[in-house]
C-alpha cells in the first residue's frame, strides 16, 4: 500500500476516536470550547488529508461534519443528543470507510450515496440555525483603505489590488517579464485567515510563506495592535499580501482549505505599471520556467530590497536541494533535473565559479545516466557547504533527505504538519505487531537456549572432568542468563499498552445502549493508565463488551425501579483496573439489582446444565459463577443487546486463553462485581513446582489459594471422598499420586499431607502433593502432535536442568474427578 | 524547547510552534526592553509572528534564513516605529 495512504488511515482511525470521545465530553460539558476546537481540528485534519486521496464521498462527507461544527462553535446549533446521534453516524461510518480502505485500498461503492445522505442530513442541520448566515472570516475585521470583499471565494475579475505597487520595482519588473513572455502568470493573494484559525491548527504564516511560486509577501494587521497586556495571541488578526509566479489554478490548490479566506487576482501584464522597454537583464537570473514553480528558483523571498546575492544564492540553492529530493514521477523527473540544472549553473556563474557550468553539466549527465537527483543534489550541497561553512552544512543535508519514494509524485503534506514536522527527530516508532512477536519467539528461544548452559556445565564437570570448563560455563551462563532476562523484559515492556485502549470504546457503548434502553447509567472508569500485555488488552476489549453489555441490560434498573428501591435514577458503572502482583485485575462494577443465587440454580436447573444432586450441594457463590455455563441466560426475553446466553461463555472462553481467571460477587439489590484476573503478560507463565511420585508437575500460580500441610487425622472421609476442614470450609482432597497414577507416598497415622488448595471457577480443591518446590517463570509451549489432545496438562516448558516440566490444566483434572 | 528565555533576549530557534506564543507574549510583558534573538529561528507559527508584530520587540540577531528576515523585517516596520514614538 502506498505508505501516504497507511499513514491517512492510522491517522484517521486516532482521529476518529478522539471526535468519538469529543463528543461524549461534550454531552457532559455542553459547549466546552476546547472540545469544540478539537473536534473541529479532528475533522478539519481528516478532511485535509483525505483531499490527497480519491475519496470524494468521504471528504465531502467530513467537510459537512466540519461546518455544521463551525455552526456550533459559533453558538448558532445546540448539539442535541439526535443531532450526536447523527454525528456519531458519520463517524462509524468514516471508520467503515477507512476499514475498506486499508482492506481494497477504495471506498465502498455505496459511498457516493450514503455521504450524499449523511452530508445533506449534516447540511440539514445548518438551516435549522436559527441566527443568521453563518459568520464568515471577516466579521471583526476593520477594513482598510483598499478593502475588497472579505467573502468573495474567487478571483476578481475587476481591477488589480492597488498594493501590489507596493511590490519592489525589480521584483515588478521581473514578474511583468515573465507574463509578456508567456510565462506562468501572476497571482496576486490577498490572504485574510480566520480570527479563530489557530484553533483549527492552522498556521497562516507558513501557508503564505510556502505559497507556490511566492516572489513577495507582506504580512499586516487587520486593526490597531492593543496594548500588549490585552493582546489575545490566539485570536488571529494577520492579513497576509503576496504576489505569486504560478498558474492560478495551482495557487488556488493551495489555498483551496481556507478559499473562504483568501482573494486572488491573477495580475495582467499591464497591471505591474511597468514601463514597456524597462525590463532588462531578463536573461541572466534563473527564470521562473521551472513548471512546478514552487519555491521557485530566483524568488528573492519576500525581503527587503538589499537582498545580498550572498543569501540570495543560499536561498536559491536550497530551494533546489529540496526540489530534487523530493520524489518525481518518471515522466517529470528528467524535466526537473534540467531545470534545476540549469538554476544551478547560473548560480555558479553569478558566484563566480568559472568552473561551474561544466561541473553542472557533468552532474547532469551522471544525473540522467542514474535517473535520480543524487549527484545534481550532491553538488548543491556542495555549493551550499562552501558559502555556510561546515557545521551549518550538517544541518543543511538532515533537513532535506531525499524523502521516501511514494507511488508517483508525493503530494505536500498539509502545511501546518509540513511546519512542526520538519528537522525534528521521530521519538515514537510505530511498529508492526508482527515484528515484536517474532523478537518475542527469539527470546523465548534464547531463554531455551540458555537453560541447557548449566546442564553443560555439568555435563563438563561430571562426564568430561573438567572443572575448570565447567566454571567457566557457569560464568558465562550468569552472564548470558542476565542478559537474557534483561532482554525479556524489555521486549515485554515493549509490548506493554495501557488498559485504556481496551476501555476506549466504552463511554460510546454505554451511551448508546442506555439511550436504547431507556436507561440513565453514568460510566466511571479507574486505572485506565494499569498496563498490561498488547494481546491481553486486545483480548479484552470484546469480553468486557457483553460484560458491560450485560451489567447495563440486566443489571442496571430503569430510572422508575431505582427510584422505586430507594436508589439514585442514574446507575453507575465502573470500570475498574488494579495491577495486582503479576496479575491485572479488570473489573466490572454495576451498582443494578444484583443476581439472586437461587434464581440462578433454578434455571440452572431447568436449562439441564445442574444435575439435582448437584442442586442441592451448589454453594450460593459457586451458582453467582453459573452465569459463564455455555447455553446460560436469565433474561425473559432475548433482547438484541444481549441475552442469548453466548456472552458470558465467551468471556470465559477468552480468559481461559490468555491464562486467567474470572470471579463474580453480587448482592442482591446493591450490585455486582465481575473481576477477571489476567496475567500481565502471556509470554510468560508463573508456575509452582509441585513434586508426586518423582515427577515434577508445574500448578499455575494464579489458581493457587494456599499451601498447607494437613496432619492425616484431620482428613475426613465422606463415602468414597476425601476432605479436609480448612477455616471452617469443607475443601475436597484430591490425591494427585492416584489420579494421575504416578504413585508416591501417602503420609502414614500421625504424619502430614503436604496440601495445595486451588481454586478453579470459585471452586475449592485440595491437591495432596509429596513435595512443595519453589515458583519459576516458564514460557509455557503447548502440547503439540499427538500430545496435543492430552488435555490434562496445559503444556510443557523446559526447566533451567534442561528436564520438561508438564503444567497442569486443573479445569481440564477437575472436569476428569 | 525552540524559546529560552534568558535574562534581556528570548532566543528563538528551530520551528517555534503555536503553544510559544502564549509565553512569549508573557514574557515580553514583564520585560519591555526585551529583545528577540531569532538567528536560528526557520518558522514562527502566525501566533507567534503576531505577538512579535503586536509588543515589537527588538531584534537582537535576524534570522540566518534570509526569507523569513525578510517578512519579519516588514512585519516588525511598522509597529516598531509605533512603539518608538
Amino acid at each position: 500500500m502506498n505508505p501516504l495512504l497507511a499513514e491517512f488511515i492510522t491517522e484517521t482511525r486516532d482521529l476518529l476516536e478522539q471526535a468519538s470521545q469529543g463528543f461524549l465530553a461534550l454531552e457532559k460539558a455542553p459547549g466546552d470550547p476546547e472540545t469544540l476546537n478539537g473536534l473541529f481540528r479532528a475533522m478539519h485534519t481528516i478532511k485535509g488529508s483525505s483531499g490527497f486521496f480519491e475519496i470524494g464521498p468521504l471528504t465531502r462527507l467530513v467537510h459537512a461534519a466540519e461546518d455544521v461544527l463551525d455552526a456550533v462553535r459559533q453558538g448558532e446549533l445546540d448539539l442535541t443528543p439526535d443531532r450526536v446521534d447523527l454525528f456519531f453516524e458519520v463517524l462509524d461510518r468514516v471508520g467503515e470507510w477507512v476499514d475498506s480502505l486499508e482492506a481494497e485500498e477504495r471506498l465502498p461503492p455505496e459511498a457516493e450515496d450514503v455521504s450524499n445522505g449523511l452530508a445533506g442530513r449534516l447540511r440539514g442541520l445548518l438551516s435549522e440555525a436559527t441566527d443568521e448566515e453563518p459568520s464568515g472570516a471577516g466579521d471583526a475585521v476593520a477594513e482598510e483603505g483598499d478593502a475588497e470583499d472579505e467573502r468573495s471565494a474567487c478571483e476578481k475579475v475587476g481591477t488589480a489590488p492597488s498594493w501590489i505597487l507596493e511590490v519592489p520595482d525589480d521584483i515588478r519588473r521581473e514578474l511583468y517579464q515573465i507574463s509578456i513572455e508567456g510565462g506562468p502568470g501572476a497571482v496576486a493573494v490577498t490572504y485574510t485567515p480566520d480570527e479563530q484559525c489557530f484553533f483549527a491548527g492552522d498556521d497562516p504564516f507558513h501557508t503564505a510563506r510556502q505559497t507556490p511560486g511566492l516572489r513577495w509577501g507582506r504580512v499586516q494587521t487587520r486593526e490597531p495592535w492593543p496594548p500588549p497586556e490585552e493582546l489575545d495571541p490566539y485570536r488571529c488578526v494577520l492579513r497576509f499580501r503576496l504576489v505569486a509566479a504560478a498558474p492560478v489554478e495551482e495557487v488556488r490548490e493551495w489555498f483551496r482549505y481556507v478559499m473562504d479566506q483568501v482573494e486572488l487576482y491573477e495580475v495582467a501584464p499591464e497591471d505591474w505599471g511597468v514601463p514597456a522597454g524597462g525590463p532588462e537583464e531578463g536573461g541572466s537570473g534563473p527564470t521562473a520556467n521551472d513548471e512546478k514553480g514552487t519555491r521557485s528558483p530566483g524568488g528573492s523571498e519576500p525581503g527587503g530590497p538589499e537582498d545580498e546575492p550572498l543569501a540570495a544564492a543560499v536561498e536559491i540553492l536550497r530551494a533546489q536541494t529540496e526540489l530534487l529530493a523530493a520524489p518525481w514521477d518518471p515522466d517529470i523527473r528528467l524535466g526537473v533535473l534540467e531545470s534545476v540544472a540549469g538554476v544551478l549553473g547560473s548560480v555558479l556563474t553569478e558566484l563566480g565559479d568559472a568552473a561551474g557550468e561544466e561541473r553542472v553539466a557533468e552532474a547532469l549527465e551522471t544525473a540522467r545516466a542514474q535517473g535520480s537527483g543524487e549527484p545534481l543534489r550532491a553538488l548543491a550541497l556542495d555549493v551550499l557547504s562552501r558559502l555556510l561553512g561546515a557545521e551549518k552544512m550538517q544541518q543543511e543535508g538532515a533537513g532535506v533527505e531525499p524523502a521516501p519514494q511514494a507511488d508517483g509524485p508525493a503530494p505536500e503534506r498539509s502545511p501546518q504538519e509540513n511546519g512542526t514536522a520538519s528537522g525534528q527527530k521521530i521519538r515514537v516508532l510505530k511498529v508492526d505487531q508482527a515484528r515484536i512477536d517474532a523478537l518475542m519467539d527469539l527470546v523465548g528461544e534464547l531463554v531455551v537456549a540458555k537453560n541447557a548452559l548449566p546442564f553443560l556445565a555439568r555435563k563438563a564437570e561430571e562426564v568430561f572432568k573438567v572443572r575448570d570448563l565447567a566454571r567457566e560455563i557457569k560464568n558465562q551462563h550468569a552472564v548470558i542468563n542476565r542478559i537474557a532476562e534483561e532482554l525479556q523484559g524489555a521486549v515485554m515492556q515493549v509490548r506493554m499498552v495501557p488498559v485504556s485502549h481496551a476501555f476506549q470504546r466504552f463511554p460510546r457503548l454505554v451511551r448508546d445502549l442506555s439511550r436504547k434502553l431507556g436507561k440513565k447509567v453514568r460510566l466511571v472508569m479507574e486505572g485506565e493508565e494499569t498496563e498490561a500485555d498488547k494481546n491481553v488488552v486486545e483480548d479484552l476489549a470484546e469480553p468486557l463488551v457483553h460484560l458491560v453489555r450485560n451489567s447495563i441490560d440486566h443489571g442496571i434498573e430503569t430510572p422508575e425501579e431505582r427510584e422505586a428501591a430507594g436508589k439514585p435514577p442514574e446507575g453507575e458503572i465502573r470500570l475498574r483496573a488494579v495491577q495486582f502482583d503479576d496479575q491485572v485485575w479488570i473489573e466490572v462494577i454495576d451498582d443494578g439489582r444484583g443476581m439472586d443465587p437461587e434464581v440462578l440454580k433454578r434455571k440452572a436447573y431447568e436449562k439441564g446444565i445442574l444435575s439435582e444432586e448437584r442442586l442441592e450441594t451448589i454453594t450460593d457463590d459457586e451458582a453467582l459463577h453459573l452465569i459463564f455455563a455455555p447455553g446460560f441466560s436469565t433474561a425473559e426475553q432475548v433482547s438484541d443487546v444481549s441475552g442469548r446466553g453466548v456472552g458470558m461463555d465467551a468471556v470465559r472462553a477468552m480468559v481461559d486463553r490468555v491464562g486467567g481467571s474470572v470471579s463474580v460477587q453480587s448482592t442482591l439489590g446493591r450490585g455486582t462485581l465481575i473481576r477477571l484476573s489476567l496475567p500481565l503478560s502471556m509470554a510468560v507463565t508463573r508456575v509452582m513446582i509441585v513434586e508426586v511420585g518423582g515427577e515434577t508437575l508445574g500448578v499455575p500460580i494464579e489458581n493457587i489459594v494456599e499451601t498447607v500441610r494437613v496432619p492425616t487425622d484431620e482428613i475426613h472421609r465422606i463415602k468414597r471422598h476425601e476432605a479436609v476442614v480448612l477455616r471452617d470450609r469443607l475443601v475436597p482432597l484430591c490425591r494427585l499420586g492416584r489420579v494421575l497414577d504416578l504413585g508416591g507416598d501417602e503420609a502414614g497415622p500421625g504424619e502430614e499431607e503436604a496440601v495445595l488448595v486451588v481454586s478453579i471457577d470459585g471452586r475449592e480443591l485440595g491437591l495432596v502433593v509429596d513435595r512443595f518446590h519453589e515458583g519459576v517463570d516458564i514460557i509455557l509451549k503447548p502440547l503439540e502432535g499427538i500430545m496435543a489432545g492430552f488435555r490434562l496438562y496445559a503444556g510443557t516448558a523446559l526447566l533451567g536442568d534442561g528436564r520438561v516440566l508438564l503444567v497442569l490444566n486443573l479445569r481440564e483434572l477437575v472436569a476428569c474427578l | 524547547m525552540p524559546v529560552t528565555y534568558k535574562k534581556t533576549v528570548a532566543v528563538l530557534e528551530g520551528v517555534c510552534t503555536v503553544e510559544e506564543a502564549e509565553s512569549l507574549l508573557g514574557w515580553l510583558q514583564e520585560h519591555p526592553k526585551g529583545k528577540v534573538n531569532l538567528k536560528k529561528c526557520e518558522h514562527l507559527h502566525a501566533a507567534v509572528l503576531q505577538v512579535l508584530m503586536a509588543a515589537g520587540p527588538d531584534v537582537s540577531v535576524w534570522p540566518e534564513d534570509p526569507g523569513l528576515q525578510g517578512w519579519i523585517e516588514t512585519a516588525l516596520a511598522g509597529r516598531g516605529a509605533q512603539a518608538r514614538k
